[in-house]
């Protein structure tokens, strides 16, 4: 063999492995990619609260959907998947996400403004406390019934971690045991905080 | 033995001759592995590109948003006579969101030094989502090296009031960097991949301008410690010193949605007389509930070039050359109790006197904190710095207290 052949096979030699590797590499990351439908707002919503959850912690405490609006937190979800690495799919569930409690939060609001709230004379029920629950998108950072994110603390079980009293003021008002708490507040009518505790207790679990 | 240049000659320390090809051609592969396995990556991403989900049609597609951090604080230094000082800085970022594909984005910095208010360019850059997983960004960028420089620096993100004595800028009081906050002109590809359950891999590849020598052509140069080692600077300049662009690259694997590992490097000269830098980073990151564990460490190789003139300009790449290595590395852990959160870090470095870290030829440095948080985003961060050094010039302990706010 020639020493230009012998060269040539030294160094085909050196590159094998990592381009083998890089290849592999390259192959898994495209064939694994996981594809995430959009068709279900509620699914798309909770896969963002998941995401939010363990990606932003990543590098910082997570921030609160009310300190942006929905233009804003798209501008800015757009950074963070410059910086962070985000893909499309997670990014857009996220933003969903925000837009999710930050709809919900405004809905709140409003009803809360409102001069006579029907559901103040609403009679608290577990089935109303689950409707309500499902719209505020709850199983997003929580998990309910044994599914749902990992933001927050499991509500399964939660009354035999915490008194009602406690339920009630977290939901009346999220951040007064935590500053930093990201939990959004809904200003939900006392009738409704009743009917998402009873729903909670319906719940149980562990 | 070859000639070094002015910032090499105070050195006195061990240094080994080798020929010193193998970290450059080693630095080169694993970039052009990186590259290629993204372009790989990106061919069939291309080929599906226009079947990817528009960005949430419903919302208006132009916004500008003004985000960033500022910080207020006082440190103690106890340096003989103790020096009090009060000190504060605004980063604000401004991003220009247009359509769904591109994105500008830049921070200024401005402080104030001995009475001078002094204004930089942090990073100013144009990001095009090529689709779900790649985006090419172009302009001045913060380097994926590492993670802290990249992700973790801003005030608020970072827990402690001051950043590892491993990075920083040159201006800055404590000990010297031993590289700045890096960031550089030049083109990157980045690329993410989504496992699902949490897990993903991510990359970067980038070609930048390189590293330059603060000081170096004919300025008298200061080192750390009066050792080889010089100021290295990126990004100061849009003149390119040789032509010779640096090659970089990052791969992260998020192994679960709380453990992250993150393998860095790159290779650039910084001379014009072939001098080179090789730079390989580790990173790790996991987190137990409210429980946060990180920590990063980098070698670094340099290779003096010869001092030899070639009529053609060429360099003699089969020369003795003089190589040396430094490095350094910080593992910090924190836990948070409501809106509690004490930290301890703790640094090590080693001077180019040592391949290893071995204790008489380094410096280390021991960081108590504890912040306080007001909201997400805004804390009272305090920091006790007790600094070690062995082998340069003395560092004084150091208490800082600083409100990082970021918005």
């Amino acid at each position: 063999m020639s020493t230009t052949a012998k060269n040539l096979a030294w160094s085909a030699s050196r590159w094998a492995l990592p381009s083998l590797i890089g290849l592999l590499a390259a192959g898994c990351a495209a064939s694994g990619t996981v594809e995430r439908s959009v068709e279900d707002p509620i699914a798309l919503s909770n896969y963002g609260a998941e995401v939010y959850g363990y990606s932003c912690a990543r590098c910082h405490n997570a921030r609160a959907a009310v300190e942006r609006s929905d233009r804003e937190w798209k501008a800015a979800a757009l950074h963070m998947r410059a910086r962070a690495n985000l893909t499309g799919p997670q990014a857009r569930a996220v933003i969903a996400f925000l837009s999710s409690v930050n709809a919900a939060t405004t809905a709140g609001a409003l009803a809360r403004q409102a001069p006579a709230a029907p559901e103040a004379e609403e009679p608290p029920s577990a089935e109303r406390g689950k409707e309500l629950a499902t719209a505020a998108g709850c199983a997003g950072c929580h998990v309910i019934g044994g599914v749902g994110g990992a933001l927050g603390p499991s509500l399964d079980g939660v009354l035999g971690r915490r008194d009602e009293d406690f339920i009630r003021r977290k939901i009346a008002d999220p951040r007064f045991d935590n500053p930093n708490s990201v939990m959004p507040n809904f200003r939900f009518s006392a009738a409704r905080v009743e009917s998402i505790l009873a729903y909670l207790k319906s719940v149980g679990g562990k | 033995m070859a000639a070094f240049t002015d910032y090499a000659r105070p050195y006195h320390g061990v240094l080994h001759e080798s020929r010193v090809m193998t970290p450059r051609r080693i630095g080169r592969r694993i970039c052009i592995v990186l590259l290629g396995s993204l372009a790989l990556a990106l061919a069939p991403e291309l080929a599906t590109a226009q079947s990817t989900v528009p960005f949430i049609d419903e919302l208006p597609s132009h916004e500008f948003l003004v985000v960033g951090y500022g910080t207020a604080g006082w440190q103690l230094t106890a340096n003989g006579a103790t020096q009090n000082t009060f000190f504060g800085s605004l980063s604000p970022l401004f991003l220009f969101q247009f359509g769904d594909h591109f994105l500008y984005e830049a921070e200024l910095e401005f402080d104030i030094e001995e009475g001078v208010t002094n204004t930089s360019l942090e990073y100013a850059q144009i990001d095009f989502f090529l689709n779900d997983q790649l985006t090419l960004v172009a302009g001045k960028f913060l380097v994926p090296f590492g993670v802290f420089g990249e992700r973790l620096h801003p005030t608020w993100i970072n827990k402690l009031p001051s950043r590892p004595p491993l990075y920083g800028h040159g201006g800055e009081s404590g000990p010297q960097p031993l590289l700045p906050i890096l960031a550089d002109f030049g083109v990157m590809l980045r690329g993410s991949w989504d496992l699902g359950k949490g897990k993903g891999i991510t990359g970067s590849a980038y070609v930048t301008q390189g590293p330059s020598v603060e000081g170096a052509h004919g300025e008298e140069e200061e080192n750390h410690g009066g050792g080889l080692i010089p100021e290295f600077q990126f990004g100061e300049d849009v003149t390119d010193i040789n032509n010779d662009k640096m090659l970089g690259g990052r791969l992260a694997l998020v192994l679960a949605p709380s453990f992250e590992i993150d393998l860095s490097g790159f290779t650039g000269e910084f001379d014009d007389d072939g001098s080179r830098l090789n730079a390989y980073n580790v990173a790790a990151e996991y987190r137990f509930g409210s429980t946060e564990f990180r920590g990063e460490g980098f070698i670094m190789r340099y290779d003096f070039g010869e001092a030899e003139d070639h009529d053609d300009g060429a360099t003699d790449e089969h020369a003795e050359r003089v190589t040396a290595e430094t490095g350094g590395f910080y593992v910090q852990a924190s836990h948070r109790i409501g809106p509690w959160e004490p930290i301890i870090r703790w640094t090590r470095r080693s001077d180019a006197t040592a391949a290893t870290f071995d204790t008489d030829a380094g410096y280390s440095q021991l960081t108590f904190g504890l912040d306080y948080w007001f909201a997400p985003s805004i804390a009272l961060m305090a920091g006790l710095e007790l600094n070690d050094s062995r082998s340069h010039e003395e560092v004084p302990n150091r208490f800082v207290v600083h409100w990082a706010f970021g918005f």
